[in-house]
């Protein structure tokens, strides 16, 4: 650890003396410069996926360089459907359109190119991000956000058709609109069957908070006669004896979770059929919500950026990459050590990231990295509960300081301040992420 | 300059006088009177026990650096945004003084959140004093 950040210091030595005269100018001076010329000349910085992660880091990157720096954002649509809150939207209290986010104002009023786009692979020799179409974006430094893909061969019998009918909605999107139309034409009496993920997955209260907000539907209709039943591969889960406690005194006998040590292993699915078996029984129903392993985004193993399990080791002091110093990687994708895959984690990483990339390509200071994490969950109306920290670098891992966790039996006052806490934090999150409209 | 163990002693001084004080009337007061002022409101209008007047002072004294401060605020902005209609306040212009008395209040366990008592507890006085200072000098609803 010490060799790569001796290493990087020196790196950043080198860079600064190489841009030292167009940076001396003065951003006033570089912004006079005609738009082609500039675009030659400045560092130019690459951001592969426009969600919380890599939006906040473009964002940060071209606000804080004042136009020192060229940032182009790629993401293959120009919307995004935030999964921040889409359980929200499954249990009615949102709308589509609420949690659906553009890019206009990254580009009107920071400055930043948005290419909408896949981008495919990237030729880390080079230093070139090759597009779908077979465009090449050149970089100075590249950083890489491109989420979670989804393993779809983790639990037999599912796959990307059978999404269709039996949907993950682990991604914002069709998906969750999916979700929500099966959830709405469920009749009472009809089952669900959701199968949740191993770790470690994006969002872990996530899959409990849904839990939460389909059973709030289920009561809102009137229902009595259906049952949930979550099949879970891990023995213990995010913020459980919240969760269940809250299925207890709000839906009574509606939800039934099972771990390992009572189902043994989840086996094959069966969409058409509405079936999954597992080493105790087979359970049935009317719509089936199978949330699979997952990994970080291809374009992360495509780049060789990824180690055995899945995810991308990185520098806990700076998000660098653990095998490229010109690669950045945030969020879903990378190896957070004691931070969960949230939103927020993104949010903060993407900071820590923009301030080293600035650091690498401007005359900035790199100071020490700090981040927080909070994940609100909804487990009724106005029944908030929340986990979250503090984290620092220590001995090469990211390491929480300090955190905290809503208790069992807290008053309905305070878990609806926690409620609105979340609510808040939603129009803040978008406003740091996407610029304020 | 302030010498941050010599600041660290006095907090620690005042947490154990608020923590070891028999009436815990006199605890609740200065909790509930956190509250009902708010995020903004000067910790200095507490009572004696919760006087951390010298302390805010000190922090207030340090020479903080602006871009320490504007890095460190970068954390704070995923939850509290320009306008701050919601439950989260904003912070933009809040005064510095302000600001410190509101820390210290959730690091030394006097005002109620527990998001902002976990962030606040691992802060040091140089910490605290560059956070005053950046959103002291943003004119609110800058973003």
């Amino acid at each position: 650890m010490t060799d790569s950040i001796s290493n990087n210091a020196g790196k950043r030595f080198l860079i600064n003396r190489r841009h030292f005269g167009l940076l001396a100018g003065s951003a006033a001076a570089t912004l006079a410069l005609p738009a082609y010329l500039r675009a030659q000349d400045r560092p130019r910085v690459v951001v592969v996926g426009g969600g919380a992660g890599g939006a906040t880091a473009a964002r940060y990157i071209a606000k804080d360089s004042d136009g020192a720096l060229d940032v182009t954002l790629i993401d293959d649509s120009d919307t995004y459907v935030t999964c921040f809150f889409s359980n929200l939207y499954l249990g009615g209290y949102r709308d589509l359109q609420s949690i659906t986010q553009n890019y206009d104002t990254l580009v009107s009023q920071y400055g930043i190119n948005k290419i909408t786009g896949m981008a495919t692979a990237v030729d880390r020799d080079a230093k070139i991000v090759r597009m779908e179409d077979g465009t090449e974006v050149p970089y100075d430094r590249l950083v890489i956000a491109p989420g979670i893909d989804l393993i779809w061969d983790s639990i037999e019998g599912y796959s990307e058709e059978a999404a269709e009918q039996a949907p993950h909605a682990w991604k914002g999107g069709p998906q969750t609109e999916l979700l929500r139309q099966r959830l709405d034409a469920l009749e009472d009496g009809e089952n669900i069957v959701m199968v949740t993920p191993p770790n470690p997955y994006r969002c872990p209260p996530g899959p409990y908070e849904r839990v939460s907000m389909m059973a709030h539907v289920l009561k809102e209709k009137g229902f009595t006669d259906s049952r949930i039943f979550v099949l879970d591969p891990k023995e213990t889960f995010s913020k459980q004896g919240l969760f269940q406690e809250g299925w207890e005194s709000h839906y009574p006998g509606m939800v039934e979770w099972y771990g390992p040590d009572v189902i043994g292993e989840i086996g094959a699915v069966d969409v058409a059929a509405g079936t999954v078996e597992t080493g105790f029984d087979t359970f049935s129903g009317a719509l089936l919500n199978i949330i699979p392993a997952q990994k970080a985004g291809q374009i992360a193993a495509q780049a060789e950026l990824v180690n055995e399990t899945g995810f991308c080791p990185i520098d806990a002091t700076s998000m660098r990459s653990a095998v490229d110093e010109n690669i950045f990687v945030i969020g879903d994708a990378c190896i957070p050590g004691d931070m969960p895959k949230s939103a927020f984690s993104a949010n903060s990483q993407a900071k820590v990231a923009a301030l080293n990339v600035r650091a690498d390509l401007t005359d900035s200071t790199a100071f020490p990295a700090r981040y927080a994490n909070t994940c609100w969950s909804l487990i009724e109306t106005e029944d908030g509960v929340k986990v979250g920290g503090q984290y620092e670098p220590v001995d090469g891992k990211i390491t929480a300081t300090s955190t905290f966790v809503s208790q069992v039996g807290e008053d309905a006052e305070l878990r609806r301040q926690t409620y609105e806490e979340s609510v808040a934090w939603y129009d803040s999150m978008i406003e740091d992420t996407f610029g304020a409209a | 300059m302030a010498s941050v163990g010599g600041s660290c002693e006095r907090l620690s001084a005042l947490d154990c006088r608020v923590r070891n004080r028999s009436s815990g009337i006199i605890i609740l007061a200065v909790i509930a009177g956190a509250g009902i002022l708010g995020f903004g409101a000067p910790a200095s209008s507490t009572d004696d026990a919760g006087d951390i007047t010298p302390q805010i002072e000190a922090i207030a004294a340090i020479d903080a650096d602006p871009a320490f401060g504007a890095y460190l605020s970068t954390q704070c902005t995923a939850c509290h945004s320009s306008s701050g209609d919601g439950r989260i306040p904003p912070l933009n212009g809040m005064p510095a003084n302000d600001m410190i008395g509101a820390l210290l209040e959730f690091k030394l366990g006097l005002r109620e959140n527990e998001v902002m008592r976990s962030v606040a507890a691992g802060m040091a006085d140089e910490d605290i004093a560059a956070l005053a200072l950046h959103f002291d000098q943003q004119e609110p609803n800058d973003r």
